[in-house]
């Protein structure tokens, strides 16, 4: 709806998914995890007690999407399938190892996020498929997610940059760190091989600085309206610190 | 002195059906019949018109007219030109296109997207022009021009202002410091919520009609006339009520489109513009201003050269009077022996900056109020002890020569340096800084314009003040009933005030509802009407009780004898036995601004300012705002909470302007015109801790000692916070030092604030 309005993309024809029954529901079982079906709004995922249970960091990502109107009409499906690269939900997605369930006449099918994200304003699901639902498997025990996010002067602006981790610690180890940023490149930045240093480590404030500054030396942010390339460096690399430093406590 | 209604904070009259969502605006505005504008705009920001053809375009089934420059022949039945300054402007282009966003050609069709489809199919050829972008280079010799057969303007420059006082190199010689700096600052757009919008038609005696929701009807119907070569009598100009316009609202926008396409289709026309459009209609100056500044050790102000380089866009708009006023304020609030003020207008390949609220002060109160706080740094003094002992004071003269009178500077910056503890300043350490900074600014208006008011007693004991101010959200219409019912000496409560909206037909001349300038200007011309429909109810009620006027007395909405209050009428009672015998109205008239007032009337200043508290993530360069204070001197103020209202609003647009706000462009070309992109204050950007200060020094011509207040925040606001973020961070908001003119050194004022 956004691109319509702002005269970017001219469709002739419009299917709403507003009656299929269904697509409405949140729920949540041990073997697939969370469930979010497409119809579900920013405000309805924020609010559910059952994603506040088992998913909070979600609940709080959401409540930054935009502000009460978008979150009231939005939903969080649109939001991922819109693949605008501002998205906040996106790079939280990435690092719960969420998963996009599509279906078309020919069938079902689970994307990845990796698998997912293609380009902005461009997804993996085919022309003839619709998504149904996001799925977010069970979080691992002890393992703590957050999602930051910076949008500048303004709490209430798109983000410049949104930083999601997700870390299992053991007596202060780290047993697995997975950080996701979003915003800054077309599609969200995983840093797997730079988390991977970190295991079996010990979070000290000068190993998650380290780490910060070799995830931003590999990020080359788009520049845009809301800061230069090299504004977007220098800040990813302090919410990047920022995020495990929030997850080490 | 006892008022019954001023100084009371009464519910504004369109408080609840707004609310209710009853209220008709502009954009609410249908006709039987009607068709729908659409405007074709120029993709490039600067280039010749080579070929515009309308012909495929004008046989799409559903197209009523397509207008374009083959409907202005010479000497034909309209004239293409028009301008608030200088006739510059072309209802469509005629050989060149002079900004992204400029006007092309229109169509009027059944709908909007029938007239966006034909937009679609008229073929325009361009042939690129250089771009002229920064205003600093754009007045150098080898530029560009935007304009070659205009006499008024020369290097792309469309006015220029200067202040002159005293001997200016004396002054710094004589001067202990000296500071010279360069200031920037953005385009910015209104971002009235209503979007420009006009609906027009020709009616069956061939008179034009327009709804439109101007801030000038008056202005409208003039330059219509012009165009449509026809007397303005032969024009009606109708303003419903207005969804915001801090000046983006003043004099032709859409109205002349809207009426050549109506003229050409012979049907109503509607033209709503989309928010995209309205970013490219009309903004706020983007400037450059250099600030030198010479003072004595104690602080005494002795010299101020400055340099203004406004950039004024594709069309001189409302430009030349906003360098204008702003150069000859430039010396701020204070009083300085020696003076050398320059102010250049400029052309750029960018859509017109025109007015908006602060009408160019904003800009020059950033330099001028850094420098009043870099020299209490510099000296070791207090920051507002330092603005004091500068200020011009009560019957002083202006450097303009105008004399200084309800200035209640003195008092607003003590309330507001206590307010956020000034004294206790210290810069911040560690990673998040606090920081306090304080500003203050003035502002001139036009006091010497005119207004006309009419109030009438109804037969159901009712009144109607017929005004042409425009009530945009200011509160206009309840202001204008609180003078007149004070004059009246009736009680607001139980009371019905009818508003009549501005009708060029109904209403008398008002010049314009702009500059903070109602409130002065139609509270005069109201007053005087109630008081002239007070004396013609005195008049008859002493004819029906046989006693003389002088004998009488009117009090909560009774006409009395002296000293026998129980004999005598309610304005009810009178109105009832005048209409019993009388058919003719009832209507007393008051104008505003005849020769006498011209003679004797001072002026008013808007005097406003701001204090600031925040904190600065120093490793983002995020700024939140803990604290913000903002004052004003209301002179008398008429309804408080309006007045209130009108200061947390401005500064609100101020906090914008100086922490989000930037209309960018990269090669001419907008990138963030739409609210997308284009980040607005919210309720969340604003502090939590955000008192109004209003201190009342009345004004001896103001009605009731009250003057124009709603200009006089915002321009002290980006100055505060700078103050305050060189509290926190011991860094000042401003560019590399810049030489002054003639020392060729544009080049190095090319380069994006960011
Ligand atoms: C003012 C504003 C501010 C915003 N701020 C933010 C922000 O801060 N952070 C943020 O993350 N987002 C932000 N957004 C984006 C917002 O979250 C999305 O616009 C919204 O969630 C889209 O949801 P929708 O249901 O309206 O989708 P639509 O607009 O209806 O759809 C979006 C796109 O997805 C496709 N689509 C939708 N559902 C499906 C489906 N089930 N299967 C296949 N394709 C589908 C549509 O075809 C379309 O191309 C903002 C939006 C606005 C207008």
């Amino acid at each position: 709806m956004v691109l319509i309005r702002h005269q970017l993309f001219f469709p002739t024809e419009l299917i709403s998914l507003k009656r299929i029954a269904g697509l409405d529901r949140i729920t949540f079982d041990e073997n697939e995890g969370l469930r979010i079906g497409a119809l579900v709004t920013h405000a309805q995922v924020e609010h559910s007690p059952i994603v506040q249970q088992h998913c909070p960091a979600l609940a709080q990502c959401v409540h930054h999407v935009g502000n009460l109107r978008v979150r009231n009409m939005g939903t969080l499906v649109g939001d991922l399938c819109q693949a605008d690269n501002h998205s906040d939900p996106a790079p939280l997605l990435g690092v719960l190892g969420a998963r996009v369930r599509t279906r078309s006449l020919r069938g079902e099918r689970l994307l990845s996020m990796a698998e997912f994200h293609v380009d902005i304003y461009e997804t993996g699901v085919k022309e003839d498929e619709i998504v149904t639902e996001i799925v977010i498997p069970p979080p691992a025990p002890q393992a703590c997610t957050a999602y930051l996010r910076f949008s500048g002067n303004s709490p209430i602006d798109w983000p410049i940059l949104g930083v999601a981790g997700s870390l299992v610690a053991e007596d202060g180890q780290c047993k697995a760190l997975k950080i996701c940023v979003g915003s800054l490149t077309a599609v969200p930045l995983g840093f797997d091989s730079e988390a991977e240093e970190l295991k079996g480590k010990k979070l000290t404030p000068g190993m998650i600085k380290k780490f910060a500054r070799a995830c931003a030396a590999r990020i080359e942010p788009i520049d845009d309206t809301r800061g230069s390339e090299w504004y977007k460096k220098k800040v990813a690399e302090v919410y990047i610190r920022r995020t495990v430093e929030t997850l080490a406590k | 002195m006892g008022f019954q209604t001023v100084g009371k904070s009464i519910w504004r009259l369109d408080g609840e059906k707004k609310v209710r969502g009853q209220a008709l605006y502009t954009i609410d505005l249908k006709k039987e019949g009607m068709l729908h504008g659409r405007i074709l705009r120029s993709p490039v920001p600067h280039a010749r018109l080579v070929r515009v053809d309308t012909s495929e375009a004008a046989r799409l089934a559903g197209v009523h007219a397509v207008l374009s420059r083959d409907d202005f022949p010479e000497g034909g039945p309209l004239s293409p030109f028009f301008g608030r300054r200088m006739k510059d402007k072309t209802v469509v282009a005629l050989d060149k296109v002079r900004h992204v966003g400029d006007v092309v050609a229109a169509v009027a069709a059944v709908d909007v997207e029938t007239a966006d489809q034909a937009l679609r199919l008229i073929e325009v050829e361009y042939d690129e022009l250089p771009l002229v972008s920064d205003p600093v280079a754009a007045i150098e010799a080898e530029s560009p021009q935007l304009f070659d057969h205009l006499p008024e303007i020369k290097n792309n420059i469309c006015h220029h202002t200067t202040l002159k006082q005293g001997d200016i190199d004396k002054g710094f010689e004589e001067s202990d410091i000296i500071l010279e700096d360069t200031f920037r600052t953005p385009v910015a757009q209104h971002c009235h919520l209503e979007p420009h919008m006009a609906l027009a038609w020709f009616d069956e005696s061939g008179r034009l009609i327009v709804h439109t929701g101007t801030q000038t009807p008056y202005g409208v119907r003039k330059s219509l006339a012009e165009i449509f070569r026809m007397p303005e009598e032969q024009i009606r100009v109708v303003v419903p009520y207005v969804g915001g316009a801090y000046g983006a609202k003043s004099h032709l926008k859409v109205e002349h489109l809207a009426a050549a396409l109506a003229w050409k289709a012979k049907r109503p026309v509607r033209i709503q513009l989309r928010r995209e459009e309205v970013f490219l209609t009309v903004t706020k100056h983007a400037s450059v201003v250099r600030m030198k500044t010479g003072a004595k050790k104690d602080g005494t102000l002795m010299a101020r050269k400055a340099e203004l380089y406004y950039d004024t866009g594709a069309f001189a708009e409302n430009g030349p009077n906003v360098v204008h006023k702003a150069t000859l304020t430039s010396t701020g609030p204070y009083r300085i022996p020696h003076i050398q003020a320059d102010g250049f207008c400029i052309l750029t390949n960018k859509p017109s900056a025109g007015a908006f609220r602060g009408y160019g002060v904003p800009q020059v109160a950033l330099a001028y109020e850094t420098h009043m706080d870099a020299l209490a740094e510099r000296l070791g003094l207090d920051p507002v002890e330092v603005r004091i002992g500068n200020l011009l004071r009560e019957g002083d003269r202006h450097p303009t020569g105008a004399t200084m009178h309800s200035v209640g500077y003195e008092e607003l910056l003590r309330k507001l340096g206590a307010a956020i503890q000034l004294g206790a300043r210290r810069k911040g350490r560690g990673k998040r800084r606090r920081g306090r900074g304080i500003a203050c600014m003035i502002k001139a208006s036009n006091t010497e314009t005119q207004s006309e008011a009419k109030v009438q007693a109804n037969r159901d004991g009712t009144f109607t003040v017929l005004s042409a101010s425009v009530e945009m959200g200011q509160g206009a219409e309840t202001v204008m009933a609180q003078i007149a019912a004070e004059e009246l000496g009736v009680r607001m409560k139980g009371v019905t005030f009818v508003p009549q909206r501005p009708d060029t037909d109904l209403t008398p001349f008002d010049a314009m509802t702009t500059a903070s300038r109602s409130t002065f200007c139609m509270g005069n011309a109201v007053r005087r009407a109630a008081k002239n429909l007070r004396d013609r109810l005195v008049e008859f009620a002493a004819d029906l009780m046989e006693i003389s006027p002088q004998d009488l007395r009117v009090d909560n909405g009774r006409i009395f004898a002296a000293g026998a209050e129980s004999k005598g009428f309610t304005y009810k009672e009178v109105a009832a036995r005048y209409f019993a015998r009388n058919q003719e109205e009832l209507i007393g008239k008051g104008f505003y601004g005849d020769e006498e007032d011209q003679k004797t009337v001072l002026p008013f200043w808007l005097v406003g300012g701001c204090a600031v508290e925040l904190e600065v993530d120093t490793e983002t360069g995020a700024v939140k705002l803990r604290k913000l204070v903002a004052g004003s001197d209301a002179g008398k103020a008429i309804n408080p909470r309006l007045c209130e209202g009108q200061v947390r609003g401005d500064a609100t647009i101020g906090i914008g302007q100086a922490l989000l706000e930037e209309l960018q462009f990269v090669d001419g070309q907008p990138v963030n015109a739409s609210f997308l992109h284009y980040t607005l204050p919210s309720f969340q950007d604003v502090p939590d801790d955000f008192p109004v200060i209003l201190v009342e020094q009345p004004h001896k011509d103001g009605p009731f000692g009250a003057k124009g207040l709603a200009e006089s925040a915002l321009p002290a606001v980006p100055a505060a916070i700078a103050n305050a973020l060189h509290d926190a961070l011991g860094v000042r908001i401003k560019r590399d030092q810049g030489a002054f003119k003639g020392s060729n050194s544009s080049s190095r004022f090319t380069s994006r604030t960011t």
